[in-house]
């Protein structure tokens, strides 16, 4: 049970979210829908991002220790602030791209 | 491509991270992966106690996993598993004291002779540690120790210091403990066996393996 209290506690409050949003902000079940689906593509370009930034990350540190005597540890892209970061360049990339304005032609 | 196409990778993409994300929060697959990982420790006696280092916070206190470490490698002395101690730590990147020394003070706080230990400060990653220790213990003909790190860094260790030609026999700690439960828990295990795994993969790409 404590495993899952916090799935269920979302899952209580975006029930309630969703029914405030029907009756009192009038949105529509198509225009859920198709948030949600932008919101699983932020994720994808978030999850993309993430591995790029780590793995450029690990080549900088492992390149400044073989090409100098400092020491940068390839550990320093474990950080989980890269992880928010990530996903804040992801947020950026995806409203770049939807909201430009010959968006709607492509 | 198309933007809906496009659009369509992400959102496959995305659907995979929630996956991936649900099973490692809501189910055991971290503790599976973890236990995946685990060495079992061999305690038997041999002619060194290795304890591999784990880094020291700019204060010039230890960090937990690296207390953990230097911990058991003084309980396995007191226990008489062997004769001397070496511990092993980089200097600090602040200017602070290196972490071998900080590890050293405790041993001596703890009533380990300073004969009994050795401190090693200028090997920054497990392949060094594995060189350094050789080039350390080889004087003294050390051939047989006991290896002291978390278990799940404990097969890349070995098999390195294998490599520099000791017989290694592993003595674990648990840095995040395999039973990990709760989603958050689970999280900073995953966290963990992909670092090791990644760690694996670069030491066997860069031929260290």
């Amino acid at each position: 049970m404590e495993s899952y209290f916090s799935a269920l506690l979302v899952l209580c409050t975006s029930v309630g979210l969703y029914l405030a949003g029907r009756r009192w902000l009038r949105l529509s079940f198509r225009g859920l829908r198709s948030a949600a689906g932008l919101v699983l593509a932020w994720l994808g370009i978030a999850a993309l991002l993430f591995a790029g930034n780590v793995l450029v990350g690990m080549a900088v540190a492992i390149l400044v220790r073989s090409l100098t005597p400092l020491f940068l540890s390839p550990y320093l892209a474990n950080d989980i602030v890269l992880l928010v970061l990530s996903a804040l360049q992801a947020l950026l990339l995806l409203l770049w791209w939807t909201t430009r304005p010959d968006s709607s032609a492509a | 491509m198309s933007r809906s196409r496009w659009m369509r990778m992400w959102q496959w993409l995305g659907g995979l991270v929630l996956v991936a994300v649900a099973a490692t929060t809501f189910t055991p697959l971290p503790n599976l992966l973890a236990n995946w990982l685990r060495t079992p420790s061999r305690l038997e006696r041999a002619e060194a106690i290795v304890v591999l280092g784990a880094g020291v916070r700019p204060d010039g206190t230890l960090g937990d996993s690296s207390i953990r470490r230097a911990l058991l490698g003084i309980l396995l002395f007191k226990n008489g598993l062997a004769p001397s101690l070496v511990l092993l730590g980089p200097p600090s990147l602040d200017g602070g004291p290196s972490e071998a020394e900080v590890r050293l003070e405790l041993a001596r706080g703890l009533g380990v002779p300073a004969e009994a230990v050795l401190a090693e400060s200028r090997a920054w990653t497990t392949r060094e540690e594995a060189v350094r220790t050789k080039a350390l213990l080889a004087p003294r003909q050390v051939r047989r120790i006991l290896l002291v790190t978390d278990y799940q860094h404990m097969r890349r260790a070995q098999a390195l210091f294998e490599r520099a030609g000791f017989e290694v026999l592993p003595a674990t700690t648990e840095e995040q403990s395999s039973v990990a439960r709760g989603p958050e828990g689970r999280m900073q295990l995953m966290r963990v066996v992909l670092g090791e795994v990644v760690a694996r993969l670069y030491y066997r790409l860069a031929g260290y393996l």
